[in-house]
């Protein structure tokens, strides 16, 4: 604690403030810097401010969130000048928990704080127009000082919270946060749709810059993550239903069908050699078969099988008895539920690859050599369908030239396009190429691109090497359209846009250095919930720089790709963010909430259950009052403070603390009665 | 939101869901003389506190319909959803709404109130 | 059959079935309607004694909401035997509404109810008659045949019943009440349907805001806030109104217009999906004014956009007590 600290806390005393006395409102209106003070005269507001009705003091200050500001407001309120704070400042989103605690410290009860947002409200977005953004902030503060007239001393509610994680998504992130999180001693419930964890990172072959091999490093954590034992490994299961709030969730997941008894199982593997069924292996994108009885791939976790039943002919072979001999088969299983209950949650769903078939001047899907950037990842795999030696799919040769194109999908402003940078393609491309010319030094390799993004830690490196050492060349334009010549070869039309010159060349394979994608079923996630996602169809964390890994919802953080475009050690980084945000809102124990919560004023309430039925969280019942009759009761652990029962209520009879009926009224009037 | 420009003659007043806005808050601004009044919530399905927003469509759809009713320009009050990440949506709508109240001109039917 | 053999029909009906219900003690009392002391009028009355039972009457001139007595008090009454007291109710279309839709709304249990249902055959609008007599004091009125008989100091007149029927009257679908098991005697509806294209609201839909802003103002310009129409209400039980809470005072107390478009307008809010269509609002209206459009917009509103009628079924939930994604939101703005 410093100095100044001890000294305040000796003078501390406790500010009793009933909400009857007259109130005395303190202003500070902030200069944010130049956000603020840039676009309109601070000392004009607190001049305005001044002549508001019960402000007792209105104050300017460069930065009143800095320590010296923040003092500034806490010695009015030592001082007895003041007993309602405003501070005209940036969103209360920002800094309400500051200035909340300002008033903590000071000995002022926190909710007797309101913030005039001036900054995101009108400086902001009215920078153009100086005048408007005056006059908006003058009235912005005028709201808020009518709205603090009115405020109520409330007391915070603390709620205990669950020790445990739910974590949707079992590749590397998910993983990572679960690991973590297990050994900080927290239960962890790991949901994942697909029958094995891993996510895309099993599928991929090498790792750009240091070239170390994705599963040698994968594996080891997938065996970790099945071996430890606070981790509840959820694989081949869905989570339907989250209700709830931070502290204390209850998720309901449903457990798919594997129709193959997971505990009898031995993953031995007989079934496999006499499944009749060969269809397309999602692992290998269609590239390799499996069987109707399956493993996503031989290191998968749990390294039990499931039986694909869209494509199960239930020849009933594989339940033989001398096929199956542990007897695991059960063709009529059915779907499971549990319910789980857990404090935290993390999204950590990853990612879709961006689907070039639209892009028909690409040819994908239509000309058999032209792939996608993961399609080429299984050819390289030394586990993939080809051993790790790449072929073209029409005849299985060695394409003597390859040629890759950058953005696809991606930095494109065009409808059906994604306007961010997807960060990967071009690393991954560049290591790619590096790969297939390690295996042929003849072989000649194009990368077509916008600009090369080689932003990370060694990523320029080997970005230079590419070029100088294993002779890949890279080329600035945009492939205009591409077509199909003799032999299935594809013949590239494009710009050099540093020769500046149209250009035509024949390669033996094609690849699409596609983006990613928020997951097409992110929105149903969303929806589940209850985050919000940016535009780009990603989850929106709760601030773009200081709070990265929470959103907007209390005790929900995100992980990996599933917030936006990331590499592997973004991912991972985020992944241990994510886990440590959510250890430490555990690690409290319990939670305080905010007490703006439904209130019923029994003397009106008629008790005739409208709010009963409008309440989401089942926070109200009808009860018998031995005073007033049949009433609306709530159940403050369980309200939330939306106020959808108070908007609908006749009797005006429910009313919601921090946003009541007459603070609002007092906004509407501006103060005047 | 994002910093992206939009008319400076509205004033916001912060609820904590769609839900909460009660027919007077709407009626009360009309009567103080505001020209029109905008209530914004999160989308169906994405909302905040569940199906907050649900409830208030319903009562929202009816008092549009009574507002119509009883002679009240449907341009006055405005219902919208606009998410929290969609800055351009909100300045597009909010410049929408301002062009449509101009056109309306002043609110002057409940000149004698204020 | 003629009005007038109608009501002797109805009015028999009553006094057998209340009878029936008082000597077999189905019931503890019978709520009716009996004489009125002044022309054009009719009154509730409560009958606990079998030899009281031709005091029952029925004419078009039966416009209350019995309904509207048995809340808040009537639940919280016991008998002799202390028991949760029994009421016998005779219920037009309308009152049969209103019990449905009060024991949706927790207010009433049905359980303690018997609905006798009679087959309403409209009731006769107070200001038409009025507009049409003039100042003339009326002493009787009467129906003869399918005429309106009125007669009066210097003053006897014959007036078609069909046009001085109340408008609500005219577009109603429900004139007995919607049949519930063990709860119903008399004539009722079995799973009553309704069918409303509300085509006598399409020339004013097709007005301008403008013009139905002066048409409104025109209607309710002459409200003294008396509010004799919540008084008779079936569905205001409210303890404390929202035109007499303070703190805040949302709106002003006068009769400016504004204060009256207020009231009238969250009135109307308050009765969206919940106003049974009895037309007692009008009937009892001291300054004459017919809400009748207010009334049907609010059943045309429930209807078209929730397809919801208040009254007929007892498990619905009216619209603003239930919520669905996937509800209409047409007039919500969106970018263009």
């Amino acid at each position: 604690m410093t100095e100044a600290k001890k000294e305040l806390e000796k003078v501390k005393k406790e500010i009793v403030v009933t909400g009857n006395e007259k109130p005395q409102v303190g202003v500070y209106v902030c200069d944010c810097g130049i956000n603020i003070a840039g676009v309109v005269s601070v000392p004009d507001l607190v001049k305005y401010a001044e002549t508001l009705p019960d402000v007792a003091v209105a104050r300017e200050y460069k930065f009143f969130c800095s320590d010296t500001g923040q003092n500034i407001i806490k010695e009015d309120i030592q001082s007895g000048l003041i007993n309602r704070v405003v501070v005209a400042a940036c969103s209360p989103r920002m800094h309400e928990p500051t200035f909340r605690l300002v008033c903590k410290e000071a000995g002022l009860n926190q909710f007797l704080f309101e913030q005039a947002n001036i900054r995101e409200h009108s400086t902001w977005v009215h920078m153009k127009d100086p005048e408007g953004a005056f006059e908006a902030a003058k009235d912005l503060i005028k709201m808020s000082v009518a709205k603090a007239r009115e405020l109520k001393p409330l007391e915070v509610k603390t709620v205990s919270i669950e020790p445990a994680c739910l974590i949707i998504g079992g590749g590397i992130a998910g993983m990572n946060s679960a690991l973590d999180l297990a050994t900080e001693g927290y239960k962890v419930y790991l949901v994942e749709r697909t029958p094995t964890i891993g996510g895309h990172m099993a599928q991929l072959d090498k790792t750009f810059p240091t070239m170390d091999c994705s599963a040698c490093i994968l594996t080891p954590r997938m065996v970790d993550v099945a071996r430890n034992e606070n981790i509840e490994l959820l694989t081949y299961s869905e989570v339907v239903e989250v209700t709830g709030y931070v502290g204390n969730f209850e998720a309901t997941i449903m457990k798919k069908p594997h129709y193959v008894d997971q505990e009898a199982c031995t993953g031995c593997g007989v079934c496999v050699d006499y499944c009749p069924v060969v269809t397309g292996n999602e692992f290998d994108l269609g590239l390799a078969t499996r069987k109707a009885i399956y493993i996503p791939f031989p290191q998968a976790v749990p390294g039990k099988y499931t039986i694909d039943m869209d494509n199960c002919i239930k020849c009933g072979i594989c339940a033989r008895e001398d096929v199956c001999e542990p007897d695991a088969i059960r063709y009529d299983e059915e779907p499971e539920y549990m319910k789980v209950k857990v404090g935290t949650i993390i999204i950590a769903t990853g990612w879709d690859l961006y689907d070039p078939t639209g892009l028909k001047q690409y040819g994908y899907g239509r000309y058999p050599n032209v792939i996608d950037g993961l399609q080429m990842e299984r050819l390289l795999s030394s586990t993939g369908p080809l051993d790790g030696k790449p072929t073209r799919p029409s005849d299985l040769k060695a394409p003597h030239s390859i040629a890759f194109l950058q953005c696809v999908g991606s930095r494109n402003f065009r409808e059906g396009g994604n306007q961010y940078c997807s960060r990967v393609c071009c690393m991954y491309a560049t290591k790619q190429a590096r790969q297939y010319k390690e295996k042929h030094p003849d072989a000649d390799v194009y990368i077509f691109y916008m600009d090369v993004r080689a932003f990370g830690k060694g990523y320029e490196e080997f970005y230079e090497s590419a070029g100088k050492n294993y002779g890949i060349n890279y080329i600035r334009g945009r492939i205009a359209e591409v077509s199909e010549g003799e032999d299935h070869s594809i013949i590239i039309r494009a710009e050099d846009t540093l020769l500046q010159e149209p250009m035509e060349l024949k390669v033996d394979m094609f690849v699409l250095s596609c983006g990613l994608e928020s997951r097409s079923d992110a929105g149903e996630v969303a929806s589940l919930v209850r985050v919000q996602r940016s535009s780009d169809g990603f989850f929106m964390e709760a601030h773009p720089k200081l709070r990265p890994v929470d959103t907007l919802t209390e005790g929900i953080f995100i992980a990996g790709v599933a917030q936006g475009p990331k590499d592997i050690p973004d991912s991972v980084a985020q992944a241990k963010g994510a886990a440590s945000s959510a250890a430490t809102l555990m690690a409290k124990g319990e939670v305080e909430m905010e007490p703006f919560f439904a209130v019923v004023r029994p003397d009106r309430c008629i008790g005739c259950g409208m709010c009963v039925e409008n309440c989401t969280y089942g926070a109200i019942e009808l009860i018998d009052d031995r005073h007033f009759g049949k009433i609306a009761s709530i159940n403050q652990a369980l309200c939330k403070g939306c106020g959808a029962c108070s908007g609908n209520c006749r009797c005006s009879a429910i009313d919601i603390f921090g946003f009541t009926g007459e603070q609002i009224f007092s906004i509407i009037m501006g103060g005047e009665l | 939101m994002s910093r992206i420009q939009y008319p400076s003659n509205i004033r916001i007043v912060r609820v904590p869901c769609s839900g909460r806005v009660n027919p007077f808050f709407i009626i009360k601004s009309l009567l103080r003389g505001w020209d029109g009044v905008v209530v914004s919530g999160c989308h169906p399905g994405d909302c905040h506190y569940v199906s907050g927003n649900l409830v208030a469509r319903r009562r929202f759809a009816i008092l549009q319909d009574l507002l119509n009713l009883f002679g009240i320009e449907p341009d006055r009050v405005t219902f919208m959803w606009s998410s929290a990440s969609e800055g351009d949506r909100f300045a597009n709508l909010i410049k929408k709404v301002t062009k449509n109240i101009k056109r309306l001109g002043p609110n002057k039917k409940f000149e004698s109130t204020w | 059959m003629v009005i007038e053999d109608q009501n002797k029909d109805i009015e028999q009906l009553i006094r057998d079935l209340a009878r029936k219900l008082l000597k077999e003690k189905e019931v503890d009392v019978i709520l009716g309607y009996t004489k009125g002391t002044i022309p054009l009028t009719s009154l509730p009355i409560v009958i606990d004694k079998v030899e009281d039972v031709d005091k029952l009457i029925w004419n078009n001139l039966c416009y209350i909401n019995l309904a509207k007595y048995l809340v808040p008090r009537i639940p919280t009454l016991m008998n002799e035997e202390g028991q949760k007291l029994k009421v016998g109710i005779v219920s037009k279309g309308c009152i049969g509404r209103a019990l449905i839709h009060l024991s949706v709304e927790h207010q009433i249990d049905l359980e303690n109810i018997k609905i006798i249902g009679i087959p309403c055959n409209g009731i006769i609008n107070r200001k038409k008659i009025e507009d049409e007599i003039g100042e003339r004091e009326i002493f009787e009125i009467s129906v003869s045949g399918d005429n309106i008989i009125i007669k009066g100091e210097d003053l006897e007149q014959t007036l078609p019943f069909n046009e001085y029927l109340n408008d609500l009257c005219k577009t109603c679908q429900v004139k007995s009440p919607p049949s519930i098991e063990n709860i119903c005697v008399g004539e009722c509806l079995e799973n009553p349907v309704i069918e409303d294209d509300f085509s006598d609201m399409t020339e004013f839909d097709s007005k301008t805001p403008e013009e139905k802003w002066e048409y409104i103002k025109n209607l309710l310009d002459t409200c003294t806030r008396c509010y004799a129409c919540r008084e008779v209400c079936p569905m205001c039980y409210c303890n404390l109104c929202f035109v007499d809470q303070n703190q805040p005072v949302w709106f002003g107390k006068t009769t400016a217009y504004s204060d009256i478009f207020t009231f009238h307008l969250i009135r109307a809010m308050h009765m969206a999906g919940r106003c049974v269509g009895c037309g007692a609002c009008s009937s009892v209206c001291p300054m004459g004014i017919d809400l009748n459009l207010i009334n049907r917009s609010l059943e045309k509103i429930a209807k078209e956009r929730f397809n919801f009628t208040s009254g007929i079924d007892p498990e619905a939930l009216p619209p603003m007590m239930a919520f669905d994604m996937e509800d209409d939101q047409e007039f919500m703005m969106e970018e263009d």
